[in-house]
């Protein structure tokens, strides 16, 4: 845990003084357009206290997936535009059994990621994100095998980061060649801080019999707080 | 410069993010998430019930509605202090008393204030981990149990605390340390000597009692010992049942009787307490003991104020043989007699019936063992101690039950006319017994968890089967109403019949006392989760 979050600081540090320090004739020029495809670990630290109930230490864990367009003969030189999708959860069971918990959530988001191309192995960024945010609650307590209390709510999603790419090196044969020289293999990760509307779940509905069961009420979950991925990224020229 | 500038605040801000995502991660959540939920059996009031949460510390108060046919269930939080141990109710249901053994605090709810969930505390100074609390609403007594030796440093386990309610609930209480460790402390209820109100309560506590004097004004007078043997080196006699005598006895003026029943010997000790006769002796009241003969291994006894008769002692009295003891109080004479059950009773309940074509109504009791399916009816009335030994039929009864008793309980709505017996394996029903015509109506299927009254209808819930039963008293006619689970206890608030079932987590079913059908009930889970989100667990 400890170590994670420092991993996350030092990504955070790498990111933000790669873009601070970046050399004036890095943010490259006239390029072949390229397609961006990222899969991530990814991790969320959630200080608040309602996450008690489905993490011990505030850790949720999840996948980060990512679909950009290099946008630097169109727009900005260094800018991309991305499709980001996010999934997570946690299952717990609470009270020595008494209550068994699964929550997971997913993120669909636009992203903006800003950043210079440094020796054609480095790329330090900043991005921006805004999006939607699903989130499932399920719920079970011990003893009740014929019904299931369910609640999904519905968010608005938003994310600040700073992040970077290193690549292997990087191909400049601007004819293009053979299939693998189209491809530029990564890894890459962001640090930053990820917004979320608080969700409510007030209304457990119960799935299961004729009986009328009322809804439970769990209250708000609030899932804002500082998040950190890692993984792979392919730059594919088109 | 701006380039210059924007590296500047680069460094700054991956710095400080570096400093709050090593230290932020460091946060563990509270133990009590994965601990076992500690929920207390509920402590009923008027028109709610309470459940102490010790993992939570709170307590969840939960009350059954009905509004137009509708059932409903309203849960108030309570927050309690740090690591709370018993939880009490005063005799009239409008007092809720919580002692937080962390904090070694009182905390009283007045659940009848208009902010119910108000409260104050009182300082103990130590861990109580028993609660004794008055019938008349006027003190609170702690003591140890001295169960709990974990994290135990020092402790003083003959001390109790006294919260005198009288004026209010005051900040700190008042400590004394008796003579021994009392095994159970039990209030007298308040009453006249030599014109002044008193009042006592008793220490329970190996061969020895304590009397506590409650409105005493000086150390001197607040305890009274009252040794059970002649010598500490005697076989040790554990006190099993104290019962306080205050009422007016013309052969004894002034005078109120402790009557105490051991686990060894063939006797009763009496107790008697009056004023003190002489001026000098510094003492507010004159305690002597007196053994009255209680037969073989008393195992229970009343205290029965009989008209025309006078006091009597009524013993149940253990061994081989069913038999039971009366006392005459005022001679000291006593008489056994035989029971017409085939094991010896357990247990007696007190009571009062209109015979037919009787001018009033006359006390009874109802005796019964756990290993007899016959009980017996005994007209204490009837009995003459020093005379003949009663006959079956005119002065003891027996009754035959379909099973032998688990448990038997009053049916005190009835007026005293009816009683239910308890059986003990799943599939033994129970009993609807007359206590007018001393009759028994079986019913057969499952046994019950537990019982409720309204009027003449009794609601009862299966442990073994999801149903409710209503039957009537009268008759002892059973409709049986389905259940989404088999229900533990059962309750009657505000016209709506509150089922608790099993689990841990808090499930009930509100149901229309009038008509529980599955169309207007419903069923509330996890009531004890609600707001979970939203919980800060210590």
């Amino acid at each position: 845990m400890k170590f994670k979050c420092s991993a996350a600081g030092l990504m955070l540090v790498a990111g933000i003084l790669g873009v601070s320090f970046a050399p004036a004739d890095s943010w490259a020029a006239e390029k072949d357009d390229e397609l961006v495809l990222e899969v991530r670990g990814f991790s969320l630290y959630a200080p608040s206290d309602s996450v008690d109930a489905i993490s011990d230490d505030g850790l949720l864990q999840g996948v980060s997936l990512g679909l950009g367009y290099d946008l630097t003969n169109y727009v900005v030189p260094g800018l991309r535009g991305y499709v980001l999708f996010d999934a997570m959860g946690e299952s717990k069971a609470r009270f020595d059994g008494a209550a068994n918990l699964e929550w997971s959530r997913q993120v669909v988001m636009l992203a903006a990621d800003y950043g210079p191309d440094l020796w054609g192995m480095l790329r330090p960024s900043v991005r921006l994100g805004l999006g939607y945010a699903t989130q499932k609650l399920q719920m079970q307590s011990e003893g009740s095998t014929d019904s299931r209390y369910e609640d999904h709510t519905h968010d608005l999603a938003a994310l600040g980061a700073v992040g970077f790419e290193l690549y292997f090196p990087y191909s400049t044969d601007e004819e293009g060649g053979s299939i693998f020289k189209r491809f530029t293999l990564g890894v890459g990760g962001h640090v930053g801080y990820m917004f979320q509307t608080v969700a409510e779940f007030d209304e457990l509905e119960a799935t299961g019999d004729s009986w009328q069961r009322a809804p439970m009420n769990f209250g708000e979950l609030d899932v804002n707080g500082v998040y950190w991925n890692l993984g792979l990224v392919v730059r594919v020229k088109i | 410069m701006w380039t210059q500038t924007g590296k500047w605040l680069g460094v700054l801000g991956a710095a400080t993010a570096f400093v709050v995502l090593s230290a932020g991660c460091e946060e563990t959540i509270s133990n009590a998430w994965n601990e076992p939920f500690q929920i207390s059996a509920p402590v009923a009031g008027a028109d709610e019930l309470a459940y102490l949460n010790r993992g939570f510390e709170q307590v969840h108060v939960v009350s059954a509605t009905l509004d137009a046919g509708s059932a409903g269930l309203v849960q108030t939080r309570l927050e309690t202090g740090s690591e709370p141990g018993k939880m009490a109710r005063s005799a009239d249901g409008k007092t809720l008393f919580v002692v937080n053994e962390g904090d070694k605090t009182l905390r009283v709810y007045d659940r009848s204030a208009v902010d119910s969930t108000s409260y104050k505390d009182v300082v103990l100074g130590g861990p109580y981990d028993r609660i004794s609390i008055d019938p008349e609403g006027d003190f609170v007594m702690l003591s140890y149990t001295g169960a709990n030796s974990q994290n135990v440093i020092a402790q003083n386990l003959n001390e109790i605390a006294i919260v005198d309610l009288r004026a209010g609930v005051p900040e700190v209480a008042e400590f004394t340390t008796l003579f021994n460790r009392p095994q159970e402390l039990v209030f007298a209820p308040g009453f006249e000597l030599a014109g002044k109100t008193e009042r006592l309560a008793a220490s329970l506590s190996p061969s020895e009692i304590t009397l506590i004097d409650l409105l005493a004004d000086n150390e001197l007078d607040r305890l009274r010992s009252v040794p059970l043997t002649i010598s500490q080196a005697d076989e040790v006699r554990n006190p099993k049942q104290v019962v306080f005598d205050t009422s007016a006895n013309p052969s004894a003026p002034d005078t109120i009787s402790v009557y105490v029943l051991t686990d060894r010997g063939q006797d009763i000790t009496q107790i008697l307490v009056q004023p003190s006769l002489r001026a000098d002796s510094g003492r507010k009241f004159d305690v002597s003991i007196n053994q009255l003969a209680a037969g073989p291994q008393p195992v229970k006894m009343a205290v029965l104020e009989l008209p025309e008769v006078g006091t009597r002692l009524l013993v149940l009295n253990g061994g081989s043989r069913p038999a039971f003891t009366m006392i005459d109080v005022a001679s000291g004479e006593s008489a056994t007699f035989d029971l017409p059950i085939t094991a010896a009773a357990t247990d007696l309940l007190v009571f009062k019936t209109l015979a037919a074509g009787a001018e009033r109504a006359e006390t009874r009791v109802l005796a019964y063992s756990t290993s007899s399916p016959l009980a017996a009816v005994i007209r204490p009335e009837s009995i003459t101690v020093s005379g003949d030994a009663p006959t079956a039929g005119r002065t003891v009864e027996a009754i035959r039950l379909r099973q032998s008793p688990e448990r038997i309980v009053m049916a005190d709505e009835s007026g005293g006319d009816r009683a239910i017996a308890f059986h003990k394996n799943n599939r033994d029903g129970f009993s609807v017994i007359n206590l007018r015509t001393n009759r028994a109506i079986p019913i057969q299927g499952y046994s019950l968890s537990d019982l409720t009254f309204a009027g003449s209808l009794g609601y009862g819930v299966f442990s073994a089967s999801p149903h409710l039963v209503v039957f009537d008293l009268e008759t002892g006619h059973p409709t049986v109403f389905d259940l989404p689970a088999a229900g533990q206890r059962i309750f009657v608030q505000d016209d709506a019949l509150l089922v608790q079932h099993s689990g841990r987590t808090g499930r009930f079913t509100v149901l229309d006392a009038a008509k529980p059908v599955v169309k207007t009930a419903r069923v509330y889970e996890n009531v004890f989760l609600e707001g979970l989100f939203e919980q800060e667990l210590p």
